[in-house]
């Protein structure tokens, strides 16, 4: 096993209790928003093992940085740190979920074991792969149109959260 | 070099994590994490699959990666309309529980 | 030196045209309210909005002459050669001018409504342009990254839109509900997307259906993932449930656009998706569309029965009209595909006027909503009763009507596929929705008025949009090869319907 193999390991192990963390506890909703921080950056951590750098400095910036940020900010201004919502009643629906969810898992964990696809490892990256400079000019090239596109995304976004938390009415 | 099969294995486990959030919990904020915790494993199998990926016909390619940063894009707006939705709902109603709201009336 | 790319910059001219025009009108509401300042005199409110509606009608009759253009040139363009992510070819282009019409409807059905509900304003219609600029891209996607940004910039301005009366609890839970319910299916629509992105190493729908091994069940499950993820978005029964709720707590007007032009965008979308991008998977899709367009037609059209709220019985309508529009998809022949189209602009007018006539009866923000309250209404309102009885009619496919064209050309081509169950259940349920949609024109003829508060006079955008509905129902189903117009000529809706989807077939 190598330095790099433990640490995924580690960092991947990580991430799912904390994102079980997240999910499980019915008490403090805040210590779920800091489980997912948690989850957010051992992923990071898991994608400059990935070699996709750039990818992982998003990931640290704007989902730890800048998402959970918010996530909390909400949790606290409607002063939601303690969770006493009572069990659910909807059995049939929730269990449904649960048995299709872990049902997916199944199925792609066995997909997994017999896809030729992993039967070799990948070869070397390219050099400057996932680095600022060649994500850089590929999204002002081949990929310019989505960049647009997620601007008027993000206009949307803007615009709709203005017209639906804005204090005054009218 | 990283098992690529357990890297996917990784993303599916927090799918199936963030599914089982959505479909049990009922604190409003929590499943939005939940649905977060999704993209957040789409986002690893798109990282994963490039690694794999991250040549074809002798050309670098970093689709996957792409995707992923229209993911974090999308993801962001997606939080900034779903909070906004939450505080103006909070504002006429005292309640951030899904049931309130019949989220899953048949 | 990196080499500027080759951009195609005119192919895009439909989406820069409604992205234009969203700006425009979030321009113009700031210069407009602060016209005291600027103009040197005071305009109302209401004058704003009515100015705004306008500027977005105007942009998308531009937008429906661009596409209109685009299609009658035919040809296939892309914006990107080295990596095309937009094309425009017969099909975008004609769905691209659906979607144009119906939104350009929709904000003209809106103006008076929302002046009633004093939510008159510009944002309103820039978040539909916005919208609509998402469905463009998304129908002309030929990547996925494309496809899965169209649906996101497509949802996002429609959650707000529901909950755009944000006043109104109902209003609130509607957009919430579709919010969740919606990011939960883009998430699982996108764990799919990424399974077939790993097994086949590209997101272009070339290098998907080059790379494809229809045994891998990797393959298997990410396309099943991507079916769910539209099937939340078109309501397939199981994933339905959110439908009603969203389509009646929402603004009536809003609940109009979102349930034509979502539909219509995302049919248009896999019909892309399997000709272009699932080519060697198709089989194993019959079987699963079969099976999904079977329950959604029984359930949308017995839920439908039950309903005693005008827009829950439309919403589950709707559900029961996505399921014939299934049948299309799993005939996977020209015929199947054109018949959708056809069938996809019927249902464009005959859901709009029916719910046009819904906001046209809406008094100051109360929506007239029990189906009971549409009794007696051919004493009170004649004008409005014998339009919402000729979109009923259409609606249950009585012949005569555009409704009945488009069911009789999907059940043909299940017949000639050799569907004959789906024909059958498809024909029963008909008979069994007939019940539900001439509840309202039997209570609106035979009964005597209640003492209900309707609206007592139309407004001249309402009134243009149910003529223009009306008079389309009519003539779609009485001639659909040579609608006759004055300024145009006769137009053969049924050729542009072949032409589009030809295109996928070497046509």
């Amino acid at each position: 096993m190598t330095a790099e193999t433990i640490l995924f390991y580690l960092f991947g192990g990580l991430a799912v209790i904390s994102a079980l963390g997240m999910v499980l506890n019915t008490r403090n909703t805040v210590a779920s928003v800091l489980s997912l921080v948690v989850t957010m950056v051992s992923l990071g951590a898991v994608y400059l093992l990935l070699e996709a750098y750039l990818v992982a400095a998003f990931q640290i910036m704007v989902y730890g940085g800048a998402i959970v940020v918010l996530f909390l900010f909400v949790v606290m201004l409607l002063n939601l740190s303690t969770d006493e919502f009572p069990p659910s009643k909807q059995r049939l629906i929730k269990s449904a979920f649960v048995i299709a969810g872990v049902a997916i898992l199944a199925q792609i964990l066995i997909a997994l074991g017999h896809d030729p696809l992993f039967a070799t490892p990948p070869e070397a990256v390219p050099e400057g792969y996932g680095g600022y400079r060649q994500v850089g000019i590929l999204l002002y090239t081949d990929y310019v149109l989505l960049v647009e596109m997620a601007s008027l995304l993000l206009l949307a976004a803007i615009v709709g959260a203005l017209i639906l938390a804005k204090r005054k009415i009218d | 070099m990283l098992p690529m099969d357990h890297v996917i294995a990784l993303s599916a486990i927090l799918f199936t994590i963030g599914v089982l959030g959505v479909a049990t919990r009922r604190n409003l904020i929590v499943i939005l994490m939940s649905i977060e915790l999704m993209l957040n494993a789409v986002n690893l199998a798109f990282v994963g699959f490039n690694r794999i990926w991250s040549q074809v016909d002798g050309v670098a390619a970093i689709d996957g990666q792409i995707f992923v940063l229209m993911v974090i894009a999308v993801a962001a707006a997606e939080v900034a309309v779903g909070l906004g939705i939450l505080l103006a709902m909070f504002r006429n109603r005292d309640s951030v529980n899904v049931e309130e709201v019949n989220l899953l009336k048949w | 030196m990196i080499p500027a790319p080759d951009l195609n910059l005119s192919v895009l001219l439909p989406i820069i045209l409604v992205a234009i025009g969203s700006m425009t009108i979030l321009m113009g509401e700031v210069l407009l309210s602060r016209a005291d300042t600027v103009l040197g005199r005071e305009v109302t409110e209401s004058f704003i909005g009515t100015v705004l509606a306008g500027t977005a009608i105007f942009f998308f009759a531009l937008t429906l002459w661009a596409s209109g253009v685009a299609f009658a040139g035919g040809g296939v363009q892309v914006f990107n050669p080295d990596n095309p992510m937009y094309q425009l070819d017969p099909f975008s282009s004609f769905v691209t001018a659906v979607l144009a019409l119906s939104a350009l409807l929709s904000c003209a059905l809106s103006i008076t409504y929302l002046s009633e509900l004093r939510i008159n304003h510009g944002e309103y219609y820039a978040l539909i342009m916005l919208s609509a600029s998402g469905m463009m891209l998304m129908v002309a996607a030929v990547d996925l990254i494309a496809v899965f940004l169209g649906l996101e910039l497509m949802s996002i301005p429609i959650y707000v839109l529901a909950g755009f009366d944000r006043r109104k609890l109902r209003s609130n839970e509607s957009a919430l509900k579709y919010f969740l319910i919606g990011s939960f299916a883009s998430a699982i629509l996108l764990y799919g997307m990424a399974l077939l992105y790993g097994v086949s190493g590209g997101t272009s729908f070339e290098a998907l259906r080059a790379g494809f091994d229809a045994d891998n069940p990797m393959a298997l499950v990410g396309l099943g993932l991507v079916v769910v993820g539209f099937a939340f978005k078109i309501s397939m029964v199981p994933f339905h449930q959110w439908t009603p709720d969203v389509y009646e707590g929402a603004p009536s007007a809003v609940t109009a656009y979102m349930s034509v032009t979502v539909k219509v965008a995302a049919f248009a979308t896999l019909i892309r998706l399997l000709a272009m991008a699932f080519g060697p998977l198709e089989a194993s899709l019959e079987t699963i569309f079969w099976v999904l367009s079977a329950l959604t037609i029984v359930v949308g059209n017995i839920m439908a029965i039950i309903q005693e709220n005008v827009k829950r019985m439309l919403a589950y309508s709707s559900i029961a009209h996505a399921g014939y529009l299934m049948i299309g998809l799993v005939t996977g022949t020209i015929e199947g595909y054109s018949a959708m189209i056809f069938y996809l602009i019927a249902y464009t007018f005959m859901n709009l006027g029916a719910f046009g006539v819904v906001v046209a009866l809406a008094n100051r923000g109360n929506d007239c909503e029990r189906i009971a309250s549409f009794a007696g209404l051919a004493r009170t309102r004649p004008g409005l009763a014998a339009v919402m009885a000729l979109f009923m009619l259409s609606l249950a496919g009585i012949p005569g009507t555009a409704g009945f064209m488009g069911k009789f050309k999907i059940f043909m081509a299940a017949v000639n596929s050799g569907d004959i169950w789906l024909l059958i259940i498809g024909v029963l349920m008909s008979v069994v929705s007939v019940y539900y949609y001439l509840r309202i024109p039997v209570l609106m003829y035979m009964r005597e008025p209640e003492d209900e508060s309707h609206r007592t006079e139309i407004a001249s955008g309402e009134g243009a949009v149910l003529v223009v509905c009306a008079l389309a129902v009519l003539a779609l189903g009485l001639f659909p090869n040579r609608v006759p117009t004055l300024l145009f000529g006769d137009l053969d809706v049924l050729d542009w319907a072949n032409r589009s989807v030809g295109m996928f077939f070497g046509g």
